[in-house]
């Protein structure tokens, strides 16, 4: 629904990629699914609704990766992935949120929030330093104020 | 390196005995390991309102809910035993080792420092069935197998395994469907699809009132005031069982004894306020004060009837397959 | 009759200026709460139970109502402007509502928003006044039959009108419904699926997952755009409320789900959010204009608000009638009436009709109070869009983040918004769609529990489910539409193969 309709366009490694993963993750659910204690019908124990869920998933997880494959060898998608700059932009975004989070532990709330702000602000490409860095304290600060002085809720 | 080690607990000695001469010089965080607005709380709120007049020091509740009851009381166990820092204990706190829920054996690992209310919990009957006796209800059990189904609050509380315990020890064959919370497990004997449950006499209440729910035995030591004056207790009627719904301050291991003495005072004052007595007795609970070594051995008793009742179980479950 | 003059005697009792007063911090509070996603409902009241010890009961009570209703509508304003859900109920909301957002209708949204909450909210009260008792008989005669029946129709209707391909649909909401069965399972005490981690010992919070693939996916996605110094829109101030076409296109809705909402409100649960699902379900099939639906449909936002509004009024039933809380909030308003010696329960309404009846009028006012203040606010909310996309972005990454915290107080719940943010992105980009996977997540653990409780009553014979009015009815349906489901996926199968090599779908 949301999002992603300028990024359609490049998709189409990914998409394979996806499906597969996806196949991967329901055949690992169904595998720990059914070492789970199955019961009886009269006495249904902790494995009786994943084994169901996770022979359904597995099964349909396969077909919409043999659909996937097929659609792109016969429709002739073009086959490139995620755009440089996309990918490159991901990549940071990720380890900038490993690191924020990270910092939120060893430095508290107000200071790792302030630097992932300004980081996540330059991310995107904003001029200069003075507005970035106004927004990320400004944002920061509210958000502090707003959680920790008005609702008394404890950020770490 | 074992100098050093002499010297820091020799250090830790002397600052735990400064710490005790004053004690308390400062405000006392005290862990409720449910979210606000849950009995525990409101308990745990009503002694902290107390704390300034009787212990000088004014006590701050929070709240670390989750994990049943695991995440609250595992930073309770990890805080500094200084007395600055305690918390409320319910009976679960004895079954989560043995269940493998925590890695920490609480029983073991805290200091009990005093119960502050206690109640039995209540067998009872959705109105709509025809037994107005314990005996009458057990009678039919075993006429019927299978046919009489009870409401508990999950499989990890009182309200399954002491039911369940009962059930095996009479020999009776009844079937615990288990709901998310006591008040579905209510809501499913109002509406006629289980027929009895056993939960504290607080849950009850509303609907004993009403006569929509019939309370057929508590499982105390004796009966009841109120409410459940006419309800007799399971020993009265034959069946050995005790099983009481309690909450206690407890601390972490280690509490230096004249903190501990300090802190249980208090509590005997704070608990036989009767502005505390009546707040606790408005939650359909009774204040019930014990000292440190006498919960202490109460929480031993759960913990060892708790195991029993899994083996007996477990039994059972082996015989039946 | 008789209740409608005591009606009116409560609402005497709470108009006092106190009371008022009271409704109003309440209304702004719990608004606020639910414009920051995470405290919700429960987390406002439970922080402001121990200030009500010293009021007086129906003023705390009333305080209360006015949260209820003000976090109500405030989640749906975050969802509206970024995509982030800060509860279950508000996800629906946020399908249209966001992308009416993209195209410069926020205003609108949000206006038609709190007005559809205030009128079915209302509608739910009316209903509450009049026929409380009988309803609540309505209430527990369903039985986990009913919840479970109501459960699979739900998944299947909902994830069969979710748009795009079926098979990828199912496959989403099954990957919802295994991630609904991670961690404690109350049924038998054990962890499932936890690999030994602590954090998935207590399972995954619906809420962070629905923040994760929604809210910081959708950051992510505006992120990587190269040209993200577009603002959002440009709103002029006639464009911040409704035209006449949309108030028109809106009136409907807002009564269908104001009923669809009253009727899911009786049934234990979160029913609130199952309402909205299936108002926007009933929606969508009696739109004519289909084509609009995903770009923001204002019936997609009116109805389902309603229903919400509708279903949360009326989960007070049990709990006032039988003393029962369904849901956390009602949980907590119960020990609002505790802590000051109030048992709700059958008695309540004879034992203490002036609190009872002043409690059903400080759900008028409180309601009343929420659309008076938030329409003038809706200007100020949606110029919040103005700032621009760079600035923007980040800032909705850190609000989700401080509310998925704030949600369980756990770091570990992080890593895990994290993992979802980046697993919505890829899926979304490759043309999966997450509201089935949203809704699977958040029906997966009625499903089970509902089945497997029958099972127990019904000693294994699943059949006599079929035979129950209610769940039969329902399950019949259920089995109807897979049958259906299963014909026209292999019929397009057939046809694919046959002639057409470019399938737009999978």
């Amino acid at each position: 629904m949301a999002g992603g309709t300028e990024i359609v366009a490049h998709r189409s490694g990914i998409e394979k990629a996806v499906a597969g993963l996806i196949l991967v993750a329901c055949a690992f659910y169904c595998f720990h699914a059914l070492g789970l204690n199955f019961g009886s019908l009269s006495n249904p124990r902790s494995g009786f609704m994943p084994s169901v869920i996770g022979v359904s998933a597995t099964v349909l997880a396969a077909v919409n990766l043999v659909l996937t494959l097929r659609k792109h060898r016969m429709a002739e998608a073009d086959e490139v992935a995620l755009d440089r700059y996309t990918a490159l932009n991901l990549l940071m975004a990720l380890a900038g949120t490993i690191a924020f989070l990270v910092l939120l532990d060893l430095a508290g709330y107000v200071v790792a929030s302030a630097l992932y702000l300004l980081f996540l602000t330059k991310l995107t490409r904003s001029p200069g330093w003075l507005v970035p860095m106004a927004v990320s304290i400004g944002a920061t600060g509210f958000f502090y104020f707003c959680f920790v002085m008005l609702l008394g809720v404890t950020l770490p | 390196m074992k100098h050093l080690m002499t010297f820091t607990a020799m250090a830790a000695l002397m600052t735990a005995s400064a710490v005790a001469q004053d004690y308390p010089s400062r405000t006392i965080t005290l862990i409720v390991p449910f979210a606000a607005g849950g009995s525990s709380d409101l308990i745990a709120r009503a002694v902290a309102e107390k704390a300034e007049q009787y212990l000088g020091q004014s006590m701050v509740v929070v709240n670390r809910p989750g994990g049943s009851t695991n995440v609250g009381l595992s930073e309770l166990v990890e805080a500094d035993p200084d007395g600055y820092t305690l918390g409320t204990v319910s009976p679960a706190m004895t079954q989560q080792f043995a269940t493998g829920a925590s890695s920490y054996n609480y029983v073991q690992e805290l200091t009990a420092v005093g119960q502050i209310s206690n109640v039995p919990y209540v067998l009872a009957v959705d109105a709509n069935t025809p037994f107005n006796t314990l005996d009458e209800m057990v009678a039919f059990a075993r006429d019927n197998p299978h046919a009489l189904k009870y409401g508990t609050a999950g499989a990890v509380s009182a309200t399954y395994s002491s039911f369940a315990r009962f059930g095996v020890e009479n020999d009776i064959l009844i079937d615990p469907v288990h709901f998310d919370g006591g008040a579905r497990a209510m809501a499913a004997m109002l509406g006629g699809h289980v027929q009895a449950s056993w939960q504290a006499p607080s849950d009850f209440r509303a609907n004993v009132e009403a006569g929509s729910i019939r309370p057929l035995a508590v499982a105390g030591e004796s009966r009841m005031e109120g409410l459940y004056a006419d309800v007799p207790t399971f020993n009265e009627l034959g069946y050995e069982v005790i099983d009481q719904l309690w909450t206690g301050l407890a601390a972490p291991a280690g509490l230096p004894p004249d903190v501990v003495s300090r802190l249980e005072g208090a509590l005997e004052q704070i608990v036989n306020d009767p502005e505390t007595q009546q707040k606790i007795s408005e939650l359909g609970l009774r204040a019930e004060f014990l000292g440190g070594d006498e919960f202490a051995q109460k929480w031993m008793a759960q913990e060892a009837r708790f195991l029993e009742t899994l083996e007996l179980l477990e039994a059972a479950e082996q015989a039946s397959n | 009759m008789e209740n409608f003059a005591l009606l009116m005697q409560g609402f005497q009792a709470s108009l006092a200026l106190h009371n008022i007063l009271a409704a109003l911090a309440g209304v702004t509070l719990g608004t606020l709460a639910g414009v920051l996603p995470g405290i919700g409902i429960s987390g406002t009241i439970a922080l402001l139970l121990p200030i009500s010890f010293g009021m007086e009961p129906l003023t705390a009570l009333i305080m209360f109502s006015g949260i209820y209703y003000g976090a109500m509508y405030g989640g749906s304003i975050t969802s509206i402007l970024v995509n982030v859900p800060g509860e279950g109920a508000s996800v629906v909301t946020m399908i249209e509502g966001y992308q009416m957002a993209r195209r410069g209708r926020a205003g609108a949204a949000l206006a038609i928003a709190a007005i559809g909450s205030f009128v079915a909210g209302t509608l739910g009260v009316v209903g509450i006044t009049f026929i409380a008792p009988p309803l609540a008989q309505v209430a527990i005669a369903f039985g986990p039959p009913e919840y479970f029946a109501i459960a699979a129709l739900g998944l299947l209707v909902l994830t069969n009108l979710s748009g795009g391909s079926a098979l990828r649909a199912v496959l989403m909401m099954l990957i919802g419904l295994m991630l609904g069965t991670v961690g404690m399972d109350y049924m038998t005490g054990l962890v499932r699926f936890g690999f030994g981690v602590d954090g998935l010992g207590d399972g995954l919070d619906f809420i962070v997952i629905v923040m994760g693939v929604f809210g910081l996916g959708e950051v992510l996605a505006r992120i990587c755009e190269r040209q993200n110094d577009v603002r959002v829109t440009k709103i002029k101030f006639k464009d911040l409320y409704p035209n006449r076409e949309e108030t028109r296109r809106s009136i409907l809705p807002i009564f269908r789900g104001g009923l669809i909402g009253a009727i899911m409100g009786l049934i234990p649960g979160p029913s609130g959010t199952i309402s909205t699902f299936a108002s926007y379900a009933l929606e969508k099939k009696l739109s004519t204009r289909r084509e609009e639906w995903g770009k923001g449909a204002i019936e997609g936002v009116a109805g389902p608000e309603a229903a919400n509004n509708a279903a949360s009024s009326f989960t007070m039933i049990p709990l006032l009638s039988l003393g029962l809380p369904f849901s956390a909030s009602a949980a907590l308003l119960l020990s609002g009436f505790m802590i000051h010696g109030i048992q709700p329960g059958p008695m309540l309404v004879s034992t203490e009709p002036v609190l009872f009846w002043g409690l059903i009028a400080s759900m008028y006012i409180g309601n009343l109070i929420c659309l008076i203040l938030n329409l003038p606010l809706v200007g100020l909310f949606a110029s919040v869009l103005r700032a621009p996309m760079r600035y923007l972005m980040p800032v909705v990454a850190l609000v989700t983040f401080t509310g998925a915290y704030v949600l369980n107080y756990s770091l570990f719940d992080l890593g895990v918004l994290t993992f979802f943010g980046f697993l919505g992105f890829f899926l979304q980009m490759s043309g999966y769609s997450l509201a089935p996977l949203a809704l699977g997540a958040f029906l997966g653990p009625q499903l089970e529990q509902g089945l497997i409780q029958t099972m127990v009553l019904t000693d294994g014979n699943i059949w006599t489910l079929m035979t129950r009015p209610l769940a039969g009815t329902a399950l019949w349906l259920g089995v109807a539409m897979i049958g259906w489901m299963i014909f026209r996926f292999i019929r397009q199968l057939l046809r694919r193969s046959s002639s057409q090599p470019v399938a737009e779908d999978v």
